[in-house]
C-alpha cells in the first residue's frame, strides 16, 4: 500500500516534469482590498494561506511574505484585459425605457468611447429595479426589460448584436434601500 | 421571449494576443484572436513567445504568459444571481488573474488546480506558475 502510493506520487512527479510552482498574491487592482488564496487539502480544509499582498506560496506550505515580484510576473500582469467600466442609466417609476436626459443621451457615446479602448470589445446591460412593487411583482422581468430595450437601442445605433446582451438583476442590487430613484436603473457593463 | 445572450456557451472573449497563442477545443486548434468566444473546456495553448488577455463574462480578467497550456475545465455563471464556478487548470506556464463574480458568489467557488495544488480563490489579482 505505502509502496503502491510513493510510485503514484514518483510517477505524478513525472508527469509535471519535476514541476516547481509558485503563487504569488498582488495588491488589489486600484484601491480595492487585497484578497486571500487557500492551498486546499485532500479533505477540502484550508492548508497554507496567502492573505497578505507579496506573500508567495512555493511546492510545500511554508509563506515566504515580502516578496518583490519577478521582472517577469509584472510583465504578465501588464498583458490583462483593461479593467471594465460601468455606466448607470436611470428610469422613472414603472418605465421600461430610460430617462430622457442629457446626461443619459450621451452616455450611448460613452459606451462606444470605451469599446473603441478594447479589441474584442462587449457590452452587457444589466437592468435592476426598485423594491417597491410589492410581493407579487415581476422585479425580474421589468428589469430584463429594462435591459433588453436598451441593448436594441444599442443595436439599433450599429452597435453589433452579438457584442450586446442583456441581463435582468430585479431587485437583488438595491444601490440605496433608501433611494427608489437611484435603484431604477440599468448598468451597462463594457469588457 | 426575444433571445437576450448572445451564445449561452461563451465564458469569456479573447482580448489580446501576442505570438504563437491558441485555443484547442477538442480536436480542433484555433489561432487566437481579439474577440475569439472562449467555452468551458477550451485549453489555451501559448508558444515561448506567446501571451494572452481574457475577459470573462463574470468580469473575471487573466493573462496567459508564455510557454503556458491552460485549461478553462469548469465554468457555469448564472449573470442573474451572479453565482457559479470556475476551475482553471494550470498544467505548464504562467497564469495572471484578477478574479471576479463568481470568486465573490461562495467560498472557493473558483478554484485553480496545477500539478500538484488545488488553490481557492478568494480575491483578487494572483499569479500561478508552474514550471
Amino acid at each position: 500500500m505505502i509502496r503502491a502510493l510513493a510510485l503514484s506520487l514518483a510517477a505524478s512527479g513525472l508527469l509535471a516534469g519535476c514541476a516547481s510552482q509558485t503563487t504569488l498574491l498582488l495588491p488589489g487592482e486600484a484601491g480595492h482590498p487585497v484578497g486571500a488564496l487557500v492551498k486546499l487539502n485532500k479533505d477540502g480544509s484550508d492548508g497554507a494561506v496567502l492573505n497578505e499582498a507579496n506573500e508567495v506560496l512555493k511546492g510545500g506550505n511554508g509563506v515566504k511574505r515580502n516578496i518583490t515580484a519577478k521582472p517577469e510576473y509584472n510583465q504578465l500582469m501588464a498583458g490583462l484585459p483593461l479593467p471594465y467600466k460601468t455606466f448607470t442609466l436611470t428610469f422613472a417609476l414603472g418605465a421600461d425605457l430610460p430617462e430622457d436626459t442629457a446626461e443619459n443621451r450621451r452616455t450611448i457615446d460613452y459606451i462606444r468611447d470605451e469599446m473603441a479602448l478594447r479589441p474584442g470589445a462587449e457590452v452587457q446591460v444589466t437592468g435592476h429595479t426598485d423594491a417597491s412593487g410589492g410581493p407579487s411583482f415581476d422585479n425580474d422581468g421589468l428589469s430584463l426589460k429594462r435591459a433588453e430595450n436598451f441593448r436594441q437601442e444599442l443595436i439599433s445605433k450599429g452597435f453589433p448584436t452579438d457584442q450586446v446582451s442583456a441581463v435582468g438583476r430585479g431587485k437583488r442590487e438595491l444601490l440605496d434601500p433608501n433611494d427608489d430613484k437611484k435603484n431604477r436603473r440599468i448598468e451597462v457593463i463594457v469588457r | 421571449m426575444l433571445a437576450t445572450t448572445p451564445a449561452l456557451a461563451e465564458i469569456g472573449r479573447i482580448k489580446s494576443n501576442v505570438g504563437t497563442a491558441q485555443i484547442v477545443r477538442g480536436k480542433q486548434t484555433i489561432a487566437a484572436a481579439p474577440g475569439f468566444k472562449l467555452e468551458a473546456t477550451d485549453q489555451l495553448v501559448t508558444g515561448k513567445d506567446g501571451r494572452m488577455g481574457i475577459a470573462f463574462t463574470d468580469d473575471t480578467r487573466i493573462a496567459v504568459g508564455p510557454n503556458s497550456k491552460i485549461v478553462l475545465a469548469t465554468y457555469k455563471y448564472d449573470r442573474t444571481q451572479q453565482t457559479g464556478q470556475f476551475v482553471a487548470r494550470v498544467n505548464k506556464g504562467s497564469l495572471g488573474v484578477v478574479s471576479g463574480k463568481i470568486a465573490k458568489s461562495a467560498k472557493d467557488a473558483m478554484q485553480v488546480h496545477t500539478p500538484t495544488t488545488i488553490l481557492g480563490v478568494r480575491g483578487t489579482r494572483f499569479v500561478v506558475d508552474v514550471k
